[in-house]
């Protein structure tokens, strides 16, 4: 689905183009977030505003997803001092971009979970998120965050090992 | 519910809906921006483009406009005098044409 909106879009159709933020917008938000950047919403809304003048550069339609994130995750990296300062903002702010819990996970759980995720290293971080978290296969994320594809395997099996380590599962 | 399931729920835990169609639409107005600008250094390229060109051929440009304003000289005045009435007589003048 994305293939045709991307081809409308880079026709110049503002309107297809809002189809795949709508798409999209969630996942990339959530996953900027769940890696740790404060300011998740500038970021993605960058990332989208870089992506439509940059369609002419995709060569695969239909890896528009990839790319974005790709787009989104080298923006989120390029900003990281921005990101501390972001960590300055007002609670109400912040309480803006709050992400829906997910029912399956207790209080408690959440909490070890996000201070968890918190001691992993960004890419890990990424990698896991997207793997375990959307989905995604390895090799999508190693093509979207621009790592080896080794590296994305280490990642999230370690990421996992200590994320399921504070839910008392460690493999 | 397995371990697992629990941290994958977790990880995949997305924004709230209260915010997506305020994000898009703050998207979408900063595309709008982009290409607005876009467009207006196109066309500011565009007339600097025209500028120098017809600056390059002025002199041949000069030379024609001399050789063919005295055969259009006619014309222009019954332009301009048709322009006139036009613009003075309104609406009332173009039914009377007929083309109101």
């Amino acid at each position: 689905m994305d293939a045709a909106l991307v081809r409308q879009a880079r026709a110049g159709s503002q309107a297809a183009f809002a189809r795949l933020v709508a798409i999209h917008e969630k996942p990339l938000r959530g996953f900027l977030r769940k890696s740790g950047w404060i300011d998740a919403d500038d970021i993605a809304q960058e990332a989208f505003v870089a992506a439509w003048a940059g369609l002419p550069k995709l060569r695969d339609d239909q890896g528009f997803r990839a790319w974005l994130f790709g787009v989104a995750w080298k923006k989120a990296l390029s900003q990281r001092r921005g990101a501390q300062r972001a960590a300055a903002r007002d609670e109400a702010w912040r309480g803006d971009q709050e992400l829906e819990a997910a029912k399956e996970v207790g209080a408690e759980d959440r909490l070890a979970l996000e201070t968890a995720l918190a001691t992993l290293p960004e890419d890990q971080r990424a990698c896991v998120t997207l793997c375990l978290g959307q989905g995604w296969s390895h090799a999508e994320v190693s093509d979207a965050l621009g790592l080896p594809l080794g590296t994305v395997k280490s990642h999230v099996t370690r990421g996992r090992e200590r994320l399921l380590a504070v839910l008392g599962g460690a493999s | 519910m397995t371990l697992d399931d629990q941290l994958s729920a977790f990880l995949g835990e997305e924004p709230q809906q209260s915010r997506a169609e305020v994000f898009t639409a703050e998207v979408m107005k900063a595309v709008e921006r982009r290409v607005f600008l876009d467009r207006l250094a196109a066309m500011a390229a565009g007339a600097v483009v025209l500028t120098l060109v017809l600056w390059a051929v002025s002199p041949a440009l000069n030379l024609m406009v001399r050789a063919i304003a005295p055969s259009l000289a006619p014309v222009c005045g019954g332009l301009v005098f048709v322009a006139a009435i036009v613009m003075t007589g309104g609406p009332q003048v173009w039914r009377r044409l007929s083309i109101g």
